[in-house]
């Protein structure tokens, strides 16, 4: 078991980048959140691989939160997403882009 | 004398044509006329009583101690502490100070009292201008400025009355803005007066950088009193420049007198005293005449302990003067404006008190100033009642016959006449005779310059009488002249006080026993200027006298020769020395040697600038940044996409960068 | 328990590359409703049953339900390609391949080691062995509602402003101007 360890944080890891360059990369809002929700689970893999490998509690407790707000940022983001549909806008977060000119 | 009530005067003296000028500056001008009618010269004459108080005061003192000097506040003290040799003297302290002496005195008797009639004859004059409360700020500011540059006693508050004179002149010239000749005078006087104003400071800078005290300190000193002290003979004015010393002095006279040559009209800074007879005529009476155009005569006697030691630099002073008198002399003779007429007569006039200061004779130089102050200004405002009535036609061939009909101007334009030319019993006969008198008795070379001296006389008396027949008597030329009207009493009366005035002030200088060394107006001036070096005797005085009065009397004959019968025909000199009457008539072409010379080269160095320099250098440089920036900006702007999601790649990117680095440190 | 972890790791990575690369939102949900599934496995390894069974619950339950009926509501169509090798995608690739390669090379270093090497964070008292004794979830519990009372307090209402912003972004209005 022990020496998995670092098979699960290798693991975590990839699953991080794999999220990350969906966030970058892709123009559906609805694949950036899922891509979100890819690094926020990669977090928690690590988070809970440190509580065993530590022999504590908080990383546990700490990735219950990270489900936590990882739902409520779900269920906001949506809410924008159907706002946003509705205004008539296609969803592309490139054109979406208020920053741009 | 008491030195609160100095202070109080002084104060008085300086400070009311300054309020004067403030609160009608500051109202923009918006006073009632009636108002300004009497404070414009209410203020001026105030002064003027409060200058005949301290004239009172001084003359109740004992001759030895009739100076003082009143410090009204410190400013940008910077002395240096006594103490390890440096003498408590030392130090760089501009205090706002000023010097009440006889010199200072007479000068602000004359400008406030001169001054002073001539605001009145103003208000008449300029009754009807538009600009009548901005004419009268600029006459306070003028006087304001005037009385600075007399009084001060230290060189900085000296140098600022200097430039504020200049400024106050360039305003009052140009002061009739929509003449563009009355605002290319105006500038031309200004631009003359910076040069000039150039000399000054670099002189006084010099002066300031090498003036030593007793000891051999350098005391860097701005006060005039310390530096009279120190420049006198035996003093250590020499010490640490050894063979330089001299020339150093010499520098300095020179410099300062470039100052004087501008302020006083002197070759060859003198072209703009012609051109600024486009300001109003009591402006020319006030700045042209009395005041402004002496205060070269005030600096030269004020500083003559420094030309004292500087006989080159006097030498000079002394040559352009009696040059400038003659040249002005010559061309008077050939003009027609009126004005311009007594403008090179105050030229040529300035010129012999230049001389007059630049051979010793200070307090003779200073007895000119004084009565030319008068009739010079009754000569001005005399024509100035002729233009008027003629409706500002300044042209002799347009006048004639206004002796009839302008009775009392006719008379005391005559007045002034044979008081310029110093036909006896009139104020310009003292003045001129102790002048030349000196003149002739003073060193070896000056014979020559006397003889110079002695013949302006000549000129002087037929250009201004040429003008008294061609303007007064014969008949009218011209439908103004046909309807000339005498001027109103408030331009009539200062002209007449003018006229008694200069009928008698002649004669304050004289003792009533003879040519003795000492006169009563060189008695009083002698605490500050010192006796000449040495005395005319009775002899030499006499056949001066009698040399100048015979060819003042000459000029005179000549006029009437030439204009009254007939004999002689006007066109004489302008048929067989043509060459003579046109270099006469078109000024010695100064204006157009300095317009090849000075302004053709400068206007041509400025197009070349522009042609060139500023396009390609200028500009070049401006927008070569331009473009540097905004190629870089271009470069730059396209990290800037304003995709949100590219700067989270940024972020990303340099977050792994950053692990990395942390990484090859932690392993 | 290798082997299931083998497995189990597999299956979440091609979820997540699912997730990432596939055209379709609905493939992209699906993916990522596999890689939830496989990372749960991956909790029980860890001896975090509680957490696998939340993460079953709320993330593969309710979260991706919400998906799922948000995809089905806007039917997005498929989205334009991106173009192969923008800068974009390479320098992200780029960063992503050295971030993971980093990490691993880190903790092979650091992990293997084992307790008292490297990592000096020392060993907590909540060994597998004691906390199955006293019960996964009531071990949780017990953190919850003494240690990290006063985070899960604020958890509550961030839930609360989360269901009232929903509620709030949900009304019919035009969203942007």
């Amino acid at each position: 078991m022990t020496g998995l360890f670092p098979g699960f944080l290798i693991l975590s890891a990839g699953l991080f980048s794999v999220g990350a360059v969906g966030v970058l990369v892709r123009r559906n809002p609805l694949v950036v959140f899922m891509s979100i929700e890819l690094m926020l689970n990669a977090a928690n893999l690590a988070l809970i691989t440190f509580a065993r490998y530590t022999q504590t509690m908080a990383g546990q407790v700490f990735a219950l939160f990270v489900i936590a707000v990882a739902a409520s940022e779900v269920v906001v983001g949506l809410a924008l997403i159907t706002g946003v549909y509705r205004s008539g806008r296609r969803l592309d977060l490139d054109e979406l882009s208020e920053m741009s000119e | 004398m008491n030195p609160t009530l100095i202070l109080v005067l002084s104060a008085v003296i300086l400070g009311l044509p300054t309020a004067g000028f403030l609160v009608n500056a500051l109202t923009l001008g918006r006073l009632p006329r009636r108002l300004v009618a009497w404070m414009g010269p209410g203020v001026v004459l105030a002064a003027f009583a409060a200058t005949v108080v301290t004239l009172i005061s001084m003359l109740s003192r004992p001759a030895t101690d009739r100076g003082i000097t009143i410090v009204f506040w410190h400013w940008l003290n910077a002395s240096v502490a006594s103490g390890s040799g440096v003498s408590a003297q030392a130090g760089f302290n501009a205090n706002f100070s000023v010097r009440i002496d006889p010199l200072s005195v007479l000068m602000m008797l004359v400008i406030t009292g001169i001054g002073g009639l001539i605001h009145v004859y103003s208000v008449g004059y300029m009754a009807h201008d538009r600009g009548f409360n901005r004419f009268f700020a600029y006459m306070n500011l003028f006087i304001t400025s005037m009385l600075l540059l007399v009084m001060s006693n230290t060189l900085v508050f000296l140098i600022i009355g200097w430039a504020m004179v200049a400024f106050a002149s360039y305003a009052l010239i140009a002061f009739w803005y929509d003449r563009p000749s009355a605002v290319v005078a105006g500038r031309k006087a200004f631009v003359t007066q910076v040069i000039g104003d150039v000399g000054l400071v670099l002189g006084a800078f010099l002066i300031f950088l090498n003036l030593r005290g007793p000891a051999g300190n350098l005391l860097h000193t701005v006060n005039m009193q310390t530096i009279f002290a120190n420049v006198g003979p035996g003093a250590h004015f020499h010490n640490g420049l050894g063979a330089y010393g001299a020339g150093l002095v010499t520098a300095i006279g020179i410099l300062l007198f470039l100052g004087a040559a501008a302020k006083s009209a002197q070759w060859p800074l003198h072209t703009w005293l012609p051109d600024a007879m486009e300001g109003p005529t009591p402006v020319s009476a006030l700045i042209h005449a009395a005041t402004m155009v002496t205060a070269g005569v005030y600096l030269v006697a004020r500083f003559h302990p420094i030309y004292q030691q500087a006989p080159v630099a006097a030498a000079v002073v002394a040559c352009v003067g009696i040059g400038t008198a003659l040249m002005a002399g010559i061309i008077g003779c050939t003009q027609y404006d009126i004005k311009r007429v007594i403008a090179y007569s105050t030229m040529s006039q300035i010129g012999l008190m230049i001389f007059a200061v630049g051979i010793g004779a200070y307090s003779a130089g200073m007895f000119q100033f004084f009565t030319h102050a008068c009739f010079k200004a009754l000569l001005f405002l005399a024509a100035g009642n002729v233009i008027h009535s003629l409706h500002d036609d300044q042209d002799v061939r347009l006048m004639g016959g206004l002796s009839r009909r302008m009775k009392w101007t006719y008379w005391s334009f005559a007045i002034g006449a044979l008081a310029l030319s110093g036909i006896p019993i009139f104020a310009g006969f003292f003045s001129k005779e102790e002048l030349l008198g000196n003149g002739l008795a003073l060193g070896p070379a000056v014979p020559w310059l006397w003889v110079i001296g002695v013949s302006v006389n000549v000129l002087t008396s037929f250009y201004i009488f040429r003008v008294v027949w061609l303007a007064f008597r014969g008949e009218p030329r011209s439908e103004h002249a046909e309807r000339a009207h005498e001027a109103p009493p408030l331009m009539l009366i200062p002209v007449m006080i003018l006229a008694g005035l200069a009928t008698v002030v002649g004669f304050l200088n004289i003792d009533f026993a003879g040519f003795a060394p000492v006169t009563v107006f060189s008695a009083f001036l002698q605490p500050v200027l010192g006796s000449p070096h040495s005395q005319a005797s009775a002899a030499i005085a006499g056949l001066a006298l009698l040399a100048g009065v015979v060819l003042s009397l000459l000029g005179v004959g000549l006029v009437w020769a030439v204009y009254e019968r007939g004999l002689i025909a006007r066109d004489l000199i302008s048929k067989r020395a043509a060459w003579l009457y046109r270099l006469s008539f078109n000024k010695f072409y100064w204006d157009e040697i300095y317009d090849v010379a000075l302004v053709r080269p400068t206007v041509a160095l400025a197009t070349t600038v522009r042609g060139l320099i500023e396009p390609n250098l200028i500009d070049g440089a401006v927008t070569g940044i331009r473009e540097v920036v905004g190629t870089l900006a271009d470069d730059f702007r396209t990290f800037q996409t304003g995709y949100l999601k590219d700067y989270a790649l940024v972020f990303f990117f340099f977050a792994v960068v950053g692990l990395v680095v942390l990484g090859l440190r932690l392993s | 328990m290798t082997v299931i972890f083998g497995i189990a790791a597999v299956l979440a990575f091609l979820g997540a590359l699912g997730v990432v690369l596939s055209q379709r939102t609905l493939y992209s949900a699906l993916s990522l409703v596999l890689n939830m599934v496989s990372l749960a496995v991956l909790f029980l390894l860890l001896d975090a049953q509680f957490l696998a069974a939340v993460q079953i619950i709320v993330y593969a339950g309710a979260v991706m339900v919400l998906f799922v009926f948000i995809i089905a509501l806007l039917s997005p169509g498929a989205e334009e390609r991106v173009r192969p090798l923008e800068l974009r995608m390479l320098l992200g690739g780029v960063a992503a391949v050295v971030f993971t390669v980093v990490i691993g090379r880190l903790t092979l270093n650091g992990i293997t080691v084992g307790p008292g090497g490297r990592f000096h964070g020392g060993i907590g008292p909540f060994a597998p062995t004691v906390v199955n004794a006293h019960g996964q979830v009531q071990t949780v519990g017990e953190q919850l509602f003494t240690t990290y009372l006063l985070p899960f307090e604020v958890t509550s209402l961030l839930l609360l402003v989360a269901a009232v912003g929903a509620v709030y972004l949900s009304k019919r209005r035009r969203l942007v101007a």
